[in-house]
């Protein structure tokens, strides 16, 4: 489609005035993201946008579409229950690293798990913006922070590692500083089915400024990877010398709407010929059962 | 047998768990309600999966029932644990049937012993252990009054998926039971059928209190449901993964109980019906997304099957000690309608009422039952289930290219018209933080208050829509008797009586706790005395009464995992009503 054609442009994806701090990284995020949702041409009401708390879980806010600003750390289930009831919208998760991996952790693994067909985009800055500096569970070691004023002792999660671990359908990293290969990232990410995990490398300038390690760790990953290879991205996953960013892995695997889908049509296959035990009192009771057709 | 109008038996099942206490109390149940007797039962299992004591209560009669009787007219014990345990709630003049070589009988002088090698006829006899349960059903049914043919054949299309050995051992075992020579007591424990034109009529379904609540979800226009196991909210889970494509709806087993009501606030703000079922530690887990749900105005249906509390508690016992939880939980002003069904048929009429005011009023509807309530057995007549009423959400019908859609638009009952996702010119973010009329969040004090007139407004409006009780018993009473949950048919039944005395009692039974039922404080207000019954510890109904009235209601609060008794209820209002007593109803 050439430019004139395309029904969307960029403007049409445009909310409010974002309120994050000057040179936050959160600003390339959002515009790689609505780069892509153009070059998509997803029209803006069939576009969802759920978001946890944090500065980068603003997000909804910014853009023009339905969203839905949940509680802190519970974007995931909210999204993919959205996208169950109705699989037409394109349904983007978006939120930090403390959102994610922290208070939200819980539900990161077993949404892996279920593979709803959405985006999980996490803002990485590796603190708590919002809160004014804390650590995150994505720092690094040995951090000084509000909460860690002798030096961070944790570990830090490993975001691509633990959706490798279980399976996650696609999985990439980008960068803010590279709005060009983000873009491309998040178009890939919604255009294939089951959930995608893009984890954004997005530094918070005020708290705890990443740019010169993001600059001088990156990396894309070399040309010759091969992206259905799980192991092979697990290598990448655990260098801890380079941060390397683009498309670590990619699987098709049957995605939860076409799994509820599939169970409703063998289900309502079922109500005439061996009903459930409360759908037969319903038909007993004069109640109208509903078929595959109807 | 406590009523010459409204005779009934109660039997109580008793023994180790695994030994066939509950199947064969089963058994029999099915049996009655297949020859068209009333049951209502009760039971209780131990919280471990292997071992541990367990019994099974079933109250047979030919009228609709209330309770599941306080006292056993017969008492069936496996094990000496269940001998010890229950003989005290045996009625006197009853009957005791133990396994002769498992149990050493203490002198009873108030009961009836009937030893019955109950192992041994099973295994030498009838050639099979295992057939134990029947056996002792078989024994339970002739008591009752159940021809030997009919018992046989109940069983028979019981044990006919599991083959022709089985089904012809368990006839054996019904043979066995009806050559048995019986002893002879006073009482008649047979359930007749008599003056059938004053019968009222008894249900045709016989259902648990949790599949009544899953009917009653379904009819009302449920489209997705998501849920953690937890006892004794678990059957409902596995009831609506079983369901719910049926009907066209989507089931998922969640992580915890706050992706379980995360995952339904999501498909809600998609525009679908939900629900989710969890029991006391799953709601406490729930809290902050109710309030969220609350000041987003999302409609979702939270059933809260209670059970013994605080912390893990008394997973499988009888308590209604949530209602503070439901009623008050939460930080911030948080607005919510809660509503306690209190028989297995208003389960699935409260049901379809929490989905319509779900929808109706854009909020949260807490729906309260208990484990007493979501695990016995009633005999249920449901209405017609095409006409039940079944109300939708109202739907925002923006212009297309609208900009900033008023989703939180001020109206005049607060409830604002709801763009379902893929509406064009509907965008707006359904936001936590307190926000403008169009979702925007906005923190001033102006707003704020207009915000929470807005929200609580819907809950006046319900105030005024819902009656949220009912009565029975004396028109101008001298005490009223107030219950909630599954209390309610205790209150019931010792009104009947107290009233069957002469007596000027009145029974209300509160069935919506948030908002608080207007018309109740006329009643109450107009009673010489009130003595609320609940189970619970701190009287949590009497406090919430006494919160809206201008009286000091009495209370009969017990916590101690088991429903309360008639007795103490008729007994605790005669003291109130000054009534000497005359005997010990036996
Ligand atoms: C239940 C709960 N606990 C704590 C908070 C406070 N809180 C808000 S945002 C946040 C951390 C945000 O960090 P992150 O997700 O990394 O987002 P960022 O601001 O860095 O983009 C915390 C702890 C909250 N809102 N809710
Ligand atoms: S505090 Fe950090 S993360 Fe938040 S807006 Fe400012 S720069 Fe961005
Ligand atoms: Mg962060």
């Amino acid at each position: 489609m050439s430019e004139q054609q395309q029904e969307y442009s960029l403007k049409d994806y445009k909310g409010l005035m974002p309120i994050w701090c000057p040179g936050c990284g959160d600003f390339s995020v959002l515009m790689a993201l609505q780069k892509a949702l153009q070059h998509r041409q997803v029209a803006p009401h069939k576009l969802a946008v759920i978001s946890g708390i944090g500065c980068s879980s603003r997000i909804p806010h910014f853009i023009n579409a339905y969203g839905f600003h949940m509680v802190h750390g519970r974007s995931l289930p909210s999204a993919a229950a959205v996208k169950v009831v109705n699989p037409e919208l394109e349904v983007i998760a978006a939120g930090g690293d403390g959102d994610g991996f922290a208070i939200g952790m819980g539900h990161f693994p077993h949404t892996v798990r279920r593979n709803p067909n959405i985006t999980y985009l996490v803002m990485d800055n590796e603190i708590y913006g919002l809160t004014k500096g804390q650590t995150s569970p994505t720092s690094h070691t040995g951090l000084v922070t509000k909460t860690t004023p002798w030096e961070n002792a944790d570990e830090p999660i490993n975001p691509i590692m633990t959706a490798l671990a279980h399976n996650c359908s696609f999985v990439a990293r980008g960068i803010s500083t590279d709005v060009k290969q983000l873009t491309q990232l998040l178009i890939e990410a919604m255009e294939h089915p089951g959930f995608s995990f893009v984890q954004a490398m997005s530094p918070c300038l005020t708290f705890h400024d990443t740019y010169e390690m993001v600059r001088n760790t990156s990396k894309d990953l070399p040309e010759d990877h091969d992206v259905t290879d799980r192991l092979g991205a697990i290598k990448y996953a655990l260098d801890t010398d380079n941060m390397w960013t683009g498309v670590f892995y990619k699987v098709r695997r049957p995605t939860l709407d076409e799994v509820t889908t599939r169970n409703k049509l063998k289900a309502l296959e079922r109500n005439t010929k061996s009903p459930t035990p409360l759908m037969k009192i319903y038909a007993d009771m004069g109640g109208k059962v509903p078929t595959s057709t109807s | 047998m406590t009523d010459k109008r409204r005779k009934s038996t109660t039997i109580r099942l008793a023994g180790e768990s695994g030994e066939g206490v509950v199947s064969s109390g089963q058994i029999l149940t099915d049996a009655l309600i297949e020859q068209g007797f009333a049951i209502l039962t009760y039971q209780t299992f131990p919280a471990e999966i292997k071992g541990g004591h367990c019994w099974y209560q079933v109250r047979g009669s030919a009228h609709p029932l209330d309770t599941p009787g306080d006292r056993a007219d017969i008492l069936v014990s496996f094990n000496q644990e269940g001998f010890d345990t229950h003989i005290d709630d045996l009625r006197s003049g009853g009957l005791i049937i133990y396994d002769s070589d498992a149990v050493t009988p203490v002198d009873v002088p108030k009961a009836h012993l009937f030893p019955v090698p109950i192992g041994k006829i099973a295994a030498d006899e009838v050639g099979s252990p295992r057939s134990k349960n029947v056996l002792a059903a078989a024994i339970l049914a002739r008591l009752l009054g159940l021809p030997e043919e009919e018992l046989a054949d109940s069983v028979t299309k019981k044990f006919k998926h599991k083959g022709a050995k089985v089904v012809e051992v368990n006839v054996k075992a019904v043979t066995a039971a009806y050559g048995l020579k019986l002893p002879e007591v006073e009482m008649d424990f047979a359930l007749t059928r008599t003056d059938t034109e004053t019968a009222e009529p008894i249900g045709a379904y016989a259902m648990t209190g949790n599949d009544a609540l899953v009917l009653g979800a379904l009819v009302g226009g449920c489209k997705f449901f998501a849920g953690y196991p937890i006892t004794p909210a678990s059957t409902i889970l596995e009831a609506m993964m079983r369901e719910l494509p049926a009907w066209g709806g989507s089931a998922i087993q969640a992580e915890d109980e706050m992706s379980a009501l995360t995952h339904c606030l999501g498909a809600s703000f998609a525009g679908a019906k939900v629900m989710t079922a969890t029991s006391g530690p799953g709601f406490s887990l729930m809290i902050e997304l109710l309030g969220h749900a609350s000041t987003v105005e999302l409609p979702v249906v939270i059933v809260d099957a209670q059970r013994g509390g605080p912390s893990t508690g008394l997973p499988t016992k009888y308590e209604q000690s949530d209602l503070n939880a439901a009623v008050y939980s939460g930080h911030g002003d948080t607005p919510r309608i809660v509503l306690a069904p209190s028989t297995v048929r208003e389960n699935f009429d409260l049901t379809v009422k929490a989905f319509n005011l779900a929808e109706h009023y854009q909020v949260p509807v807490i729906l309260l039952t208990d484990n007493a309530l979501a695990t016995r057995l009633e005999r249920v007549t449901l209405p017609d289930l095409n006409t039940v009423e079944v109300e939708d959400r109202i739907l925002a019908t923006p212009e297309p290219d609208e900009k900033h859609y008023k989703r939180y638009k001020f109206t005049e009952n607060g409830v604002s018209p709801f763009p379902v996702p893929g509406t064009p010119g509907g965008m707006y973010v359904c936001e936590g933080l307190e926000h403008d009329e169009t979702g925007k969040p906005n923190y001033t004090g102006e707003n704020h208050v207009a915000m929470n007139n807005k929200r609580y407004g819907k809950l006046e409006d319900c105030a005024r829509r819902e009656t949220g009780y009912y009565d029975f018993g004396a028109v101008d009473p001298d005490l009223v008797i107030v219950g909630w949950g599954a209390i309610a048919g205790t209150v019931r039944e010792a009104v009947d009586r107290l009233t069957g005395e002469g007596l000027h009692v009145g029974g209300t039974v509160i069935t919506m706790l948030s908002p608080f039922p207007l018309a109740v404080r006329d009643r109450l207000r107009k009673a010489k005395k009130v003595l609320v019954v609940e189970g619970n510890y701190t009287g949590q109904l009497a406090q919430l009464i006494e919160a809206y009235n201008p009286i000091v209601p009495e209370k009969l609060a017990v916590a101690s995992a088991g429903l309360i008794p008639v007795e103490s209820v008729e007994k605790v209002a005669k003291r109130l009503l000054n009534v000497q007593e005359v005997q010990v109803r036996e």
